[in-house]
């Protein structure tokens, strides 16, 4: 191909790319995990052409095809597209030091996330513990200590969280309703959420929330551990409170 | 699938770690493929034996073979779009097929490298030689000269590879340019030059038999394409750059054997038939022609050839090594790499010394080199073949166990793997099995593959959940996003 060609748009091109950025829309709102065919079926496309323009945004790294080969996940080259605004969000300095404060004193990893409308992003991953799970946790919310923290602060979780999507990640998860009710009942009495083995087999976590002055829920601190040293976690839930009131200002 | 990926979960560190990830571009990765096919060493002999079965017809035959080739290219590029892999074919047929023949196609296609790797091993010994013997400097044909030169290529190649995929592709790229533009120009001059001898004393009658043959043969001017798909990880944009380089290699390859074969046919037009069975009638025919200066230049080219060869095939034995190291389907110490150079140097320094011993000690039994050529290629395209066919069969699985099939790799897969499975089947019906002997040590080659299969089964049933490891997008290639559904 020349480069006059290129760079000349022939009759049937904006169509092509009016297709990509609706195949890349669709990953972006199913989140991590969708299928070539469900974004296929979602969007309209022809199935070969959606299953070529998911090639070609994963080749140039908008999209990362996931390690089962199936599904489809936003790749980092998106955050760059809008100058990081969708990237990483950065938090302050002070709250940084905060969260390595507390890393310096607990064996575990230790990530700070920020609950927005529409996504709970990963503001702070443990350097020695990279925040592996979104994919995961995108699909089984009901299964996370981060996603039970949403789910308890909503009024009526069913509307953030159909009973549809209750599945089961790992033999251990809690998939019946009336379960998911006392637990998340339980996660506003004690004030954090933990999970042991259902999301993944082999890890724990536990979340603290982090509150708004207006007492909103902004950002969590979530703590991860193998799942045979999860007795650990919970011991530490002060420590970590008492930095979830420090950064509580600092990030809302 | 692997252990870690039926749990869903993401790595931090890729399973390949240690090769030195996203730093080749487009023309190191196709340098690769181009090297492991050593085209003007293959454009020099090839054509002219084909030539001689098909006369005329030697041109639909490569015809033929490029079709076919480019068939087995696209298969392949339906994998190299979808993952990165360190070991190719092997990785590939791993997400297909299971683990038997996954097995299969990776133990086959290292006897195609190994076996491509020692013949260039050879011939880049012989001709580096029959230089020096031009220089003055060496009786070209004795045993000593033979071995001193061998282990000198050999030597030298092992240091590039250790030294950096980069380096070691470099200088393919180079060689290969070189190699082709010095064969193309020699082609020309003869074409030029050649006298006319008397007309009519090459006559040649293709039968179907012949043709098929020469179809065959021609195929085996093109394997060596595939080997790009062992620098997956190691490209830096393997979906763009890897499919890339194996659809432009088999076609470009084509353009320049039909080209190579339109003026051959022209050449040996009018000249002796007993040159057709000499091996290397291009050269014979520059000295058949006192062109000494040429036939010292197509050496030259010839030698630059093989010694890309030499590292384009060892670069993806090497690899595909690696992989299984990492797997633990090969001793875990073949996964090691050096931490500088990111380089798999324990696998290079255990398979090189085996590539350079092979030829050297198969040419002490044999009458003539050339019976050990034939030997060792013909060793090297039973083992490509194989797992071209059941990578070709393999596509349209991979890509319906994605849920992502289309009409157009059914059929192409199809009739890629029947191509493969009716020219090899034909071959041997009508002409047995041109070197019985071989097609006993590759299936005695694969009886071992398959022994360590049976015994990995037995003792570590864990290690084969394993089998087909490739380079995994990791957690920092992802927006670490958690999305919500949208809600009412």
């Amino acid at each position: 191909m020349s480069a006059t060609s290129e760079q000349h748009l022939s009759g049937r091109q904006p169509k092509a790319v009016q297709s990509a950025l609706q195949v890349l829309e669709e990953v972006a709102r199913r989140g991590a995990g969708v299928t070539a065919k469900e974004v296929a079926r979602a969007s309209g496309i022809p199935p070969a052409t959606t299953y070529r323009l998911l090639n070609i945004l994963v080749a140039e790294g908008y999209l990362v095809r996931m390690p089962d080969l199936h599904g489809f996940a936003l790749g980092q080259k998106v955050g760059g597209l809008v100058g990081g605004a969708a990237a990483p969000p950065t938090v302050c300095h002070a709250a940084r030091t905060t969260l390595n404060d507390l890393r310096s004193t607990i064996r575990f990893g230790v990530h700070l996330v920020l609950y927005g409308a529409t996504s709970i992003r990963v503001a702070d991953s443990d350097p020695d513990h990279p925040f592996t799970s979104a994919p995961l946790i995108t699909r089984y919310l009901h299964a996370s200590a981060i996603g039970r923290l949403h789910l308890a602060e909503q009024h009526d979780w069913r509307t953030a969280w159909p009973e549809a999507r209750l599945r089961a990640a790992t033999d251990l998860t809690t998939t019946a309703p009336i379960a998911i009710d006392a637990l998340l009942r339980d996660v506003r009495n004690r004030g954090y959420a933990s999970q042991r083995g259902e999301l993944r087999v082999d890890s724990a976590c536990l979340a603290v929330p982090v509150w708004s002055h207006t007492r909103a829920l902004v950002a969590a601190i979530a703590l991860s551990a193998p799942v045979e040293r999860a007795d650990a976690l919970e011991p530490l839930v002060g420590e970590v409170r008492a930095c979830a009131d420090l950064l509580g200002p600092l990030v809302s | 699938m692997s252990r870690r990926q039926r749990l869903g979960l993401i790595l931090s560190d890729s399973p390949l770690l240690g090769l030195h990830r996203r730093q080749l571009g487009f023309l190191e990765v196709l340098a690769q493929s181009v090297a492991a096919v050593a085209p003007s060493a293959a454009a020099v002999t090839i054509p002219g034996i084909v030539i001689g079965l098909a006369g005329g017809a030697a041109i639909w035959a490569f015809l033929a073979a490029s079709v076919i080739v480019i068939l087995v290219g696209y298969c392949v590029t339906q994998f190299a779009r979808r993952m990165a892999s360190a070991s190719g074919l092997y990785s590939y047929a791993a997400k297909a097929l299971g683990v038997p023949a996954a097995f299969t196609t990776g133990w086959s296609l290292m006897i195609g490298y190994a076996g491509a790797a020692m013949a260039s091993a050879l011939g880049a010994g012989i001709y580096l030689g029959s230089l020096a013997g031009t220089l003055g400097l060496e009786h070209p044909h004795s045993q000593l000269t033979l071995a001193v030169c061998v282990l000198l290529v050999v030597m030298v190649a092992a240091a590039l590879m250790v030294r950096g995929i980069q380096l070691s592709a470099r200088v393919s790229l180079a060689l290969e340019v070189v190699s082709v533009a010095l064969v193309l120009a020699i082609l020309v001059t003869l074409m030029l030059s050649v006298d006319d001898a008397s007309s009519d004393t090459l006559v040649v009658r293709p039968g179907f038999d012949n043709v098929t043959l020469g179809v065959l043969l021609a195929v085996t001017s093109f394997v060596g394409f595939e080997s790009s798909g062992t620098l997956g990880a190691e490209a830096r944009r393997p979906f763009r750059v890897v499919p890339r380089a194996l659809l432009w290699t088999p076609v470009a390859l084509a353009g320049l054997y039909l080209v190579v074969v339109g003026v051959q046919t022209s050449l040996f037009d009018g000249q002796p038939a007993s040159l057709l069975d000499g091996g290397s009638p291009v050269a014979d025919l520059a000295r058949l022609q006192k062109q000494d200066v040429l036939s010292f230049l197509l050496d030259l080219g010839i030698f630059s050839s093989w010694f890309a060869c030499l590292m384009g095939s060892t670069n993806a034995l090497v690899r595909v090594l690696f992989s299984m190291g990492r797997e633990g389907v090969c001793p875990p110490w073949f996964g090691r790499t050096h931490r500088r150079f990111g380089t798999p140097y324990v696998a290079i320094a255990v398979t090189v010394p085996v590539i350079a011993a092979v030829p050297l000690v198969v040419a002490h039994l044999r009458a003539s080199l050339m019976d050990v050529f034939v030997d060792l290629l013909t060793l090297s395209a039973y083992g490509y073949l194989v797992s071209y066919g059941l990578v070709c069969l393999a596509a349209p699985i991979f890509l319906r166990k994605l849920g992502e099939l289309t009409p157009a790799p059914v059929v192409v897969g199809a009739a890629a793997a029947t191509s493969i499975v009716f020219l090899v089947c034909w071959t041997i019906m009508s002409f047995g099995f041109a070197h019985d002997a071989f097609a006993v040590v590759y299936l005695v080659l694969m009886l071992l593959g398959w022994a360590r299969l049976g015994f990995l089964r037995w003792r570590k049933p864990g290690v084969l959940a394993e089998v087909g490891l490739y380079d995994e997008p990791l957690a920092s290639d992802m927006l670490p996003v958690i999305n919500l559904p949208d809600q009412p």
